[in-house]
């Protein structure tokens, strides 16, 4: 019974270090983020003034605080990041909800692997902005088409992992359910599913990063005609290069926001509490 | 009969005759044979085991001793794999994808789930016999307790030590409540004295039990320690080269002089076997 003793002591241990590292966690990433930026301002402002830049094209820092909070005030901020939030939800939720049971499956069935193993191989290099011009011209200027677009972006890594994730599962564990006359969906939610997490997990987050430039994307190619993408765009025309770099800002602290209030604590409840890892 | 006599006229003997009376066969294995792609791995292995006996099956690595539980557990079969069969497995009668009765495996490798504590781990095999929700903790307690873990209940697999998987993972199959319990190498991971204390469990629990147990080890000490009964695998390919009955009195003791004469009497009459082969 003593190692039992050992392992019980060292659980305490073991849990504590969670919340505090998850706080930890977002303390270096907030400190990473923030001496970025403080390290691009400053250079930022060097080059504005001691360089000559143009003004127009190198805004100075504090002229771009002050548009930043003019964005914010006018509501104009919340409204373009609501659009292009919105639009990524629904693809990306899409794209869970199917990419991760069809990767899983494909990585169990020799059937679907060859149905769509080729199909998804042959998508996965291609930048996914080809296919705006297509989406267009088959569903117009609409919602439908930005969504569907940011659907297929993002699955493809979605499935690729799951895929990937439940070919590898350790044969003993599928063999436990078996000798259990557990089969079908018992094994694939109680064994698959969990035992692919740590590739699910990488998945998602890349599929997050391809929602994200798909959404932008279409919206560069007028796709949708607000969000943050098109305001950025639209900025472009009338050369305001503050908005642009205000915008760009957005974009970085929304993807650090999202990380460490959704990954972060789905991996400590998932993958750390279990001790297996990313590989 | 004693010990020494029966080593001294070691051959094949019928299996009927080791345990006495005829008690119906859980496990046949008539006249099998096993290719993997061109490789003869099994070669006309015939063997009947009587409900409730302990069987260990030993042999070097490579002799093909956990391709043929695999064949009994069926986690090999002739469509899945390249693998090529001759003759029959059954148990109680059926085939393996077929059986009636309920089969446990356990692994070297413990193969708990990373993602369960050890007691969802046990409740793993409540929720294949579909007991209700509400009986699964008691029972799955009731295991835990049997091979002594109730302190580590909540605890998940990466913070046992092997010993303690191990238990969890003979406390999950034994939650099946099997009528044929399947042990590949089950101590093979685990240091001498871990292993020492898991022998005595697995004897102990299997007595309180109806099961028959089929044991794969390379350890001739676990074999005569645990068998009623234990088969000799010759390697490449594997064939039955032995059987052997193992008649000390239970509860057993692996340091008496009997055993310990039995178990080098045995080592000394498996034939060609290279030195090193097993460990004590």
């Amino acid at each position: 019974m003593r190692v039992a003793d050992a392992a019980r002591r060292r659980l305490p241990a073991g849990g504590e270090q969670v919340p505090p590292s998850v706080m930890t966690d977002w303390l270096k990433s907030a400190v990473a983020l923030l001496g970025f930026l403080v390290f691009i301002g400053f250079t930022w402002q060097v080059l504005a003034k001691v360089a000559g830049f143009d003004a127009l094209l190198f805004p100075s820092v504090p002229a771009l605080f002050e548009r930043f909070i003019e964005l914010a005030k006018s509501g104009e901020l919340l409204d373009e990041t609501l659009a292009t939030l919105g639009r990524m939800a629904l693809g990306y939720a899409a794209a869970v909800v199917v990419a991760v049971p069809l990767g899983l499956a494909m990585g169990r069935s020799p059937l679907l692997q060859d149905l769509f193993g080729p199909v998804i191989n042959l998508l996965l290099p291609i930048p996914i902005l080809v296919l705006v011009p297509l989406f267009i011209l088959w569903l117009g200027l609409t919602l439908r088409a930005a969504v569907l677009l940011i659907a297929i972006a993002s699955s493809l890594p979605i499935a690729v992992n799951a895929w990937s994730g439940s070919q590898r599962i350790e044969p003993r564990l599928l063999r436990v359910a078996q000798s259990m006359d557990v089969h079908g969906l018992g094994t694939f939610v109680k064994v698959v599913l969990p035992a692919a997490m740590p590739s699910i997990l990488i998945g998602l987050r890349q599929g997050l990063a391809m929602a994200w430039r798909a959404a932008i994307g279409a919206e560069f190619f007028s796709v949708a005609s607000n969000g943050i993408g098109s305001r950025m765009f639209q900025a472009k025309d009338y050369v305001q290069m503050d908005v642009i770099l205000c915008l760009l800002v957005v974009i970085m602290v929304i993807s650090m926001i999202i990380d460490k209030l959704v990954f972060a604590p789905l991996e400590a409840r998932t993958v750390r509490r279990w001790g297996v890892g990313e590989r | 009969m004693s010990s020494v006599e029966l080593v001294g006229d070691l051959d094949r003997r019928p299996s009927r005759e080791t345990n006495g009376s005829a008690a119906p066969v859980a496990v046949a294995v008539n006249d099998f044979s096993l290719f993997l792609g061109p490789k003869e791995v099994l070669r006309g292995v015939d063997l009947q085991i009587p409900a409730k006996q302990f069987v260990a099956i030993i042999g070097p690595s490579g002799s093909g001793k956990s391709t043929l539980l695999n064949a009994i557990a069926g986690f090999i079969t002739s469509e899945s794999s390249d693998a090529e069969m001759r003759g029959e497995v059954l148990i109680d009668g059926s085939p393996p994808a077929e059986r009636k009765v309920r089969c446990g495996v356990v692994f070297q490798e413990y193969a708990l789930y990373p993602w369960r504590t050890a007691r969802r781990n046990i409740e793993f095999a409540l929720e294949a016999l579909r007991l209700p929700r509400d009986l699964r903790r008691d029972r799955s307690l009731h295991f835990l307790r049997q091979v002594g873990l109730t302190a580590s209940a909540d605890l998940y697999p990466h913070q046992l030590s092997g010993g303690m998987k191990q238990r969890v993972a003979i406390a999950r199959a034994l939650a099946y409540e099997p009528s044929v319990l399947l042990m590949d190498e089950p101590l093979g991971a685990l240091d001498a004295l871990t292993r020492e204390k898991l022998m005595q469990l697995i004897e102990q629990v299997w007595r309180q039990s109806e099961t028959t147990v089929v044991y794969i080890t390379h350890n001739v000490a676990e074999a005569v320690f645990l068998a009623d009964r234990v088969l000799v695998l010759k390697g490449d390919p594997g064939e039955v080269v032995l059987d052997v009955p193992i008649d000390l009195p239970r509860p057993r003791d692996p340091y008496d002089s009997k055993a310990l004469r039995l178990e080098r009497q045995l080592r000394d009459a498996i034939p060609d076997m290279p030195v090193g082969e097993f460990d004590t």
